[in-house]
């Protein structure tokens, strides 16, 4: 069997690597007009560039670790009168109140440049926690309303695991039991879970709530697995969010995070997704579709796509950590 | 992020100009509104420049938990979303709030299964929508035989719509049964027999 010689295949992967960090380090700087719909998210825009760098082993000088830390500490608000606190979008949304998906994705940045989170104000992130639960176990994602569903219930478990949790004694801030009667309900007949009760099971969501059981020890229904494995399309290799749909790059997350955490990542041919995600690369551009060709690359398909690649090629990469979402290195920092 | 299109050549000069206008001015325009919402500005010259925005942007989530602080005409606000919609189909926020208005607005709910049936038309596996058509079924109070039918139709159309067959299922065991049907054995039958088509 011929083999490449080590520095060749070494000078390969790095010309490989270095169109995707270049991709990744754009983004951080500037967003086009494309991201318009991200303006009120733009720090989880700022998350996939942060550990997207990460995965890649691409190192950010200390100057620029300090900018985006402190940035993302400029996103910090606390509502003084209530005690409650959290993250907001961004710059362009001033005077708002935190919003739950921001703060998770705040404290990830945090945690992956290695601050200790010592500017948090972890009192007030747990007051609101507790106070984004809904009678019925669920949570909305902001003070002032808006909808209900499973992304928001992972943010909440994620969120304590970052922020809040260092042993496994400590509680978290809100109620778990309510929380997995909420889980339950959104469990599909065919094992998978949807956003809320009754709708269709979806990777999306079947990802928020297995991750979201397996973060508070919470026991996770087998059924999942076969939904899950039934993901990989027979002919095209990669994973789809639904039954009859088209494999699309991100769910090589959504999904292959839901088996790896279940401990069944080989339930499914991962050479088959792995050779779908490459096929939705961008050879020019760097980063990734969501379909081959089809599309432009975007920073969330990208993102998926190399947490996908972190697991297929461990030894060139840093492996992302299916449950939290940020690289795996950081986890002893997480429990004393 | 999902459903862009290809960019099939780069912008010219003006056009990136014309961008970087838009951006300054979308840019004014949301720092407006919200110091007017820290004023508790409720007027309806700024509900305007909200809906402006929104129709931009409809992901803007605080914009939309802003509005409903306002005096709101259900009307108003269906057409708002509709249009909202139109531009992205998928945005959590602009159904929400349309959810939102249908609750204090019941008597409207029966009108919003043609609209869903439209947005089902341009894309079937919506499943915002079909989340959206349960809550508006139930407040309407359609009747059983019509939600079937509805999904029947649509299985006609795209044997392969799962959407469709999981309507089916959350209607359970009334799902495809005649009146003559006089145990579960024969309607689990009729079931099975549509499956196996």
């Amino acid at each position: 069997r011929r083999t490449m010689d080590p520095k060749r295949e070494e000078a390969l992967f790095d010309r490989w690597r270095r169109r995707h960090v270049r991709f990744f380090r754009l983004h951080l700087e500037t967003l086009s007009h494309h991201y318009l719909s991200l303006d009120t998210s733009r720090v989880t825009a700022l998350y996939f560039c942060i550990v997207g760098l990460e995965a890649l082993r691409e190192a950010l000088s200390a100057g620029e670790r300090q900018r985006v830390i402190d940035w993302v500490y400029g996103m910090q608000v606390v509502d003084e009168a209530t005690g409650r606190g959290g993250f907001r979008g961004g710059t362009s949304v001033e005077g708002v109140a935190p919003h739950i998906a921001m703060t998770y994705t705040a404290l990830a940045i945090l945690v992956s440049l290695g601050d200790d989170l010592s500017r948090v104000r972890k009192d007030a992130v747990a007051k609101e926690l507790k106070a984004l639960q809904r009678p019925d176990g669920s949570f909305t994602a902001a003070a002032d309303g808006g909808e209900q569903d499973a992304r928001f219930a992972y943010c909440a478990c994620a969120i304590s695991r970052l922020l809040l949790l260092r042993t496994t004694r400590e509680p978290f801030p809100f109620d778990v039991d309510e929380l997995e009667k909420h889980i339950d309900a959104c469990r599909g007949h065919d094992g998978g879970y949807g956003l809320t009760p009754h709708s269709e099971s979806h990777g999306g969501s079947t990802f928020c709530c297995v991750a979201a059981l397996l973060l508070t020890d919470r026991p996770v229904d087998d059924a999942v697995l076969d939904w899950c494995a039934l993901r990989q399309h027979a002919t095209k290799g990669g994973f789809g969010g639904r039954p009859n749909k088209d494999p699309d790059s991100c769910y090589a997350f959504w999904i292959g995070a839901s088996l790896r955490a279940l401990g069944a990542a080989d339930v499914i041919d991962a050479c088959a997704v792995t050779a779908f995600v490459f096929s939705c690369e961008s050879k020019i551009l760097g980063g990734f579709a969501k379909y081959p060709t089809e599309a432009p690359p975007d920073l969330l398909h990208s993102f998926y796509s190399i947490c996908w690649l972190s697991w297929a090629y461990p030894g060139n990469f840093h492996a992302i950590d299916p449950l939290l979402g940020i690289c795996a290195r950081h986890l002893p920092s997480l429990s004393d | 992020m999902h459903g862009r299109k290809r960019l099939t050549k780069p912008l010219s000069a003006e056009e990136v100009a014309g961008q970087r206008a838009k951006a300054e001015k979308y840019r004014k325009l949301m720092s407006h509104v919200l110091a007017a919402r820290k004023r508790g500005d409720r007027s309806r010259e700024t509900l305007g420049i909200v809906s402006k925005l929104l129709v931009v942007n409809a992901d803007a989530y605080t914009l939309w938990n802003y509005r409903r602080e306002f005096e709101l005409e259900a009307k108003e606000e269906l057409q708002l979303t509709a249009q909202c919609l139109e531009k992205n189909p998928k945005s959590y926020a602009a159904w929400y709030h349309r959810r939102w208005i249908l609750a204090r607005h019941p008597e409207l709910a029966a009108a919003e299964l043609e609209l869903c049936a439209q947005f089902l038309e341009a894309d079937e596996r919506n499943f915002h929508c079909w989340n959206h058509r349960r809550f508006a079924s139930t407040l309407a109070k359609e009747a059983d035989d019509d939600v079937v039918r509805f999904a029947l139709e649509k299985l006609d159309a795209n044997f392969s719509n799962y959407s469709a067959f999981h309507q089916l299922a959350q209607r359970g065991a009334h799902v495809v049964q005649d009146d003559d049907d006089d145990d579960d054995d024969a309607a689990a039958t009729k079931n099975l027999d549509l499956v196996a088509q």
